[in-house]
């Protein structure tokens, strides 16, 4: 109750402030253009926080976080800067791991978002979705984050399901110099970032950074710790290259080695049932990328990439290594004066090896996988600047579902230049992972009761390999404004209806030696819809003052969060307010705060059903531009609770609240 | 109780950004660096002379094609109906790089080198004033390029450029810029 009072009077104050702020728009305009070549010259330049939509003109719901925006909420980590997306679900499950979706199906091991840092995938086969405690990058070195929430797989490819987020970090000559970034504080021990960029030659501009955390454990519901601090170090580089006037080549890579500490609750088959372990988990990877871009004309140009991605984690239940090398080649044209044509095609090979465990039986424990595809995608100008049709497709194939394909259409129409319409129709598959194909997990041991069950039940997921995709035809309209100058409003609504999705079915019982065994098995059988609307608005109230309204609301047509249904249900209400100020003087504020609704996370050691209450956060930030290359800032994360439950883990990991958190930082350029 | 406490924070805090603003507008030598962009675009232009054949007698528009994201097209959108030479503005979005020997300024931004240079590779002795940001668009082949350096914009011209395009901008803007001599 306390919390929707607290809703409804920010919601009053907001309310007030923007008619305050159209108020002084009205009378605060200084028309630059009467001033002369040599006033102009003379003015002094101050950087405001502007919203750039350089996807602007795309037919999807797309939102861009620019640099600006990550280092003004004091972001740490990646997901932390995707919390500012309208649209997506990022929830932090413990100290170390994050749910990340968009438009439902979240969880730690959620498989049907897609992510791509400079190019690079971050999917794992292992369950087809991200490990995000592997994936950081130099977070100043960034120059935006595109958040494409809806399929993108035509571009993008398979498990691009209900979004794609593209990484995009600065070239390097825009990294020049030293920056030195640390700071401490109550959650964020300690932590320190340094990078240096130089030029190598004419035309040659390289960077190489090394960066570094350690962070605090979380909290149990009953306030004692729950034991899943860590740390993390990361070195890697960036070097461009302008070859020629029409050719770039740019080398890149990461390395990264960090300790997680865990605690786990894994079924046995003798009694207790069940034992807690308390372990670290080692955890060490590394990338390096070579992208060739040839320019033909300013319309028409080709990219090759190839990289090599590995990595090693330790779980107490099951290890793994994986390598992958990936090629990819895109082209660009235009035909015809209407046609902007992009086709392109990749080979990816994967090689992944396994060690078993009591919990996980894996076979084949090591496979080498292959992955071919080709996509084309061509833009059609119906109408000169106003009207526009996108149709594409990608055709692939892997070695678990075999041939895939995967259409759009996509319309926008721009009647106005501050009016656009879109709208899209597309669809999208998410391919089978490899713990659906080849584990076999003991989930659960229900112990003895009484006389009429005397024996242990033990729950098994078993192999599945005839499992195919799941798919999803997913429409889409969406309608960007700006009608007043300094207010600019996104509104996506989508439905989508999903097929195939898998479900547990349990198989005959067996009896073994001293329990009973329920295997289950994943068959393609769910059907459900999803469907809602998300709205973003931005309103510039003066050069020196912005203010953000998020509001999602997500239907799910689907209550089976359990046995049998094998997805969370995602909360139907997210919003977010955000206040970015610059108050002179070099002294910037921003104020976050964030409402989720009630969620329902899907989890396999219960039969119970879990849900996770609504909560509010706040975030605030207050940065003082000390001098021309010092930055001084306090952050406060998640201020409003001691302490709260965002998610909990689907497999084995005990429940962890995050605390308030509170920090101070310092980045010293030069 | 925690809750009301921030709430009342936030107001306070808020209620101070209010009274700072007061303060702040009185500053009138400061601005967003769009903003002064597309000014200095405007008055360059108004200083620049094109040769006789470029408007046909009947033609009272002068087009400015800007390629840029949004915040880019909205600092020149306002300057739509300006007049540039007795000659009324026409402003419009070329970020799609289509048609842009119809335009007489070209204001480029957002592009990445290799593209940048094919498009100015392309406008070669059209004549056609480009203007973009920093020294890598002279380099590019760029004609008027606009530059922050401590805390201000400072304006630097490849001269070589603007005479092959039969431009001349006119000695007032001149001696304000850096002149670069780099040879087509």
């Amino acid at each position: 109750m306390i919390n929707h009072a607290l809703l409804f009077k920010q919601t009053l104050l907001y309310t007030t402030l923007y008619l305050s702020g159209i108020i002084n728009v009205l009378s605060d305009e200084v028309d630059l253009l009467e001033l002369s070549v040599e006033d102009l010259l003379n003015v002094n330049v101050i950087s405001v926080s502007k919203k750039a939509k350089t996807l602007n003109n795309s037919p999807a719901a797309v939102f861009v976080i620019t640099q600006n925006d990550i280092k003004r909420i004091g972001a740490t980590s990646i997901p932390e800067a995707l919390r500012l997306s309208p649209g997506l679900d990022v929830s932090q499950i413990n100290a170390s791991q994050w749910a990340v979706s968009a438009r439902g199906f979240n969880g730690q091991f959620a498989n049907k978002l897609l992510v791509l840092i400079d190019g690079r995938n971050t999917y794992t086969r292992t369950f087809a979705g991200i490990y995000w405690e592997n994936q950081d990058i130099m977070l100043e070195d960034v120059e935006r984050i595109e958040v494409i929430r809806g399929p993108g797989a035509t571009l993008w490819g398979a498990n691009a399901v209900n979004g794609v987020i593209n990484i995009i970090t600065k070239h390097s000559s825009e990294t020049q110099g030293t920056l030195l970034a640390a700071g401490s504080g109550t959650e964020n021990k300690g932590f320190g970032a340094l990078r240096y960029g130089t030029t190598l030659a004419t035309d040659t501009t390289a960077r190489a950074y090394v960066k570094g955390n350690i962070r605090d454990d979380s909290k149990t519901q009953f306030n004692q710790s729950s034991n899943d601090h860590w740390n993390k170090v990361q070195g890697g580089f960036r070097i461009d290259s302008q070859l020629t006037n029409q050719d770039t080549l740019t080398l890149q890579g990461d390395a990264f080695s960090s300790q997680i500490k865990n605690q786990n609750t894994l079924p046995t088959l003798t009694p207790p049932y069940q034992k807690n372990t308390l372990d670290y988990m080692g955890s060490v990877g590394g990338n390096l990328l070579l992208r060739h871009q040839h320019t033909f004309s300013s319309t028409s140009d080709y990219s090759l990439q190839i990289y090599y991605d590995s990595f090693h984690r330790d779980q107490t239940y099951f290890s793994e290594s994986q390598h992958i090398i990936d090629i990819n080649f895109d082209h660009h044209f235009n035909f015809l004066e209407w046609n902007d044509v992009v086709w392109g095609m990749s080979y990816n090979y994967n090689r992944n090896d396994f060690t078993k465990s009591a919990v996980v039986d894996i076979d084949p424990v090591s496979r080498n996988d292959q992955f071919f595809s080709t996509f084309i995608q061509d833009e059609i100008t119906l109408i000169d600047d106003t009207l526009w049709l996108t149709i594409g497709s990608k055709f692939e194939h892997n070695d678990y579902s075999g041939f895939e394909i995967q259409p759009t259409a996509r319309i926008m129409w721009i009647p106005h230049h501050q009016h656009r319409l879109w709208a899209a129709i597309s669809r999208a598959v998410r391919t089978p992972a490899r713990a659906e194909h080849d584990f076999n997990v003991l989930q659960l041991v229900i112990p003895a009761t009484n006389a009429q069950q005397p024996f242990p039940t033990a729950l098994r997921t078993q192999a599945s390999p005839h499992l195919n995709s799941e798919e999803v035809l997913s429409y889409e309209i969406g309608y960007r404004t700006t009608f007043l100058n300094n207010i600019s409003i996104d509104f996506t609504a989508f439905y989508n209806n999903y097929s195939q999705l898998r479900a547990a079915i349990i198989n005959t019982p067996v009896f073994k030696k001293n329990h009973i065994e329920v295997p289950m098995s994943l068959v393609n059988k769910h059907k459900l819809q999803t469907y809602g609307f998300e709205i973003s608005s931005v309103w510039q109230l003066f050069d020196w003052w912005r203010m953000d309204a998020h509001y999602r609301l997500l239907k799910t047509s689907y209550t089976k969060n359990h046995l049998g249904g094998v997805y969370s249900v995602s909360p139907q209400q997210q919003v977010l307010l955000r206040n970015s100020a610059s108050l002179g003087h070099g002294i910037n504020i921003d104020i976050i705060t964030r409402y989720t609704d009630e969620n329902f996370p899907f989890t396999t050691n219960s039969l119970n059903k879990t849900s996770v209450n609504d909560y509010f956060a706040m975030d605030v930030r207050l940065a003082w531009q000390a001098t021309n290359g010092i930055e001084l800032s306090l952050i406060g994360q998640n201020l409003l609770a001691t302490q709260q439950l965002e998610y909990t883990s689907e497999l084995f990991s005990a429940d962890a609240f995050v605390e308030r958190g509170v920090y101070g930082k310092i980045v010293w350029e030069f | 109780m925690t809750m009301s406490l921030s709430l009342r924070k936030q107001l306070a805090i808020i209620c101070l950004c209010l009274l700072l603003n007061s303060s702040l507008s009185v500053e009138a030598n400061v601005a967003d660096k769009q903003s002064i962009l597309s000014a200095l675009t405007l008055n360059i232009a108004r200083f620049t002379t094109w040769p006789k054949n470029t408007f046909d007698a009947h033609n009272a528009t002068i087009n400015l094609c800007v390629i840029g994201d949004n915040t880019v097209q909205e600092s020149f959108l306002k300057m739509t109906n300006k007049r540039i030479n007795g000659k009324t503005l026409h402003i419009s979005d070329h970020s799609r790089l289509r048609n842009l020997s119809t335009c007489q300024i070209i204001y480029i931004s957002g592009l990445s080198q290799s593209t940048l240079h094919q498009v100015l590779l392309n406008l070669k002795s059209l004549p056609i004033l480009t203007v973009g940001e920093n020294l890598n668009f002279i380099h590019a082949g760029g004609m008027v390029s606009l530059e922050k350096k401590s805390g201000k914009m400072q304006l630097l011209i490849n001269l070589p450029i603007s005479k092959r395009a039969n431009l001349v901008i006119s000695s007032r803007i001149l001696k304000l810029a850096t002149i670069f001599y780099t040879p087509p």
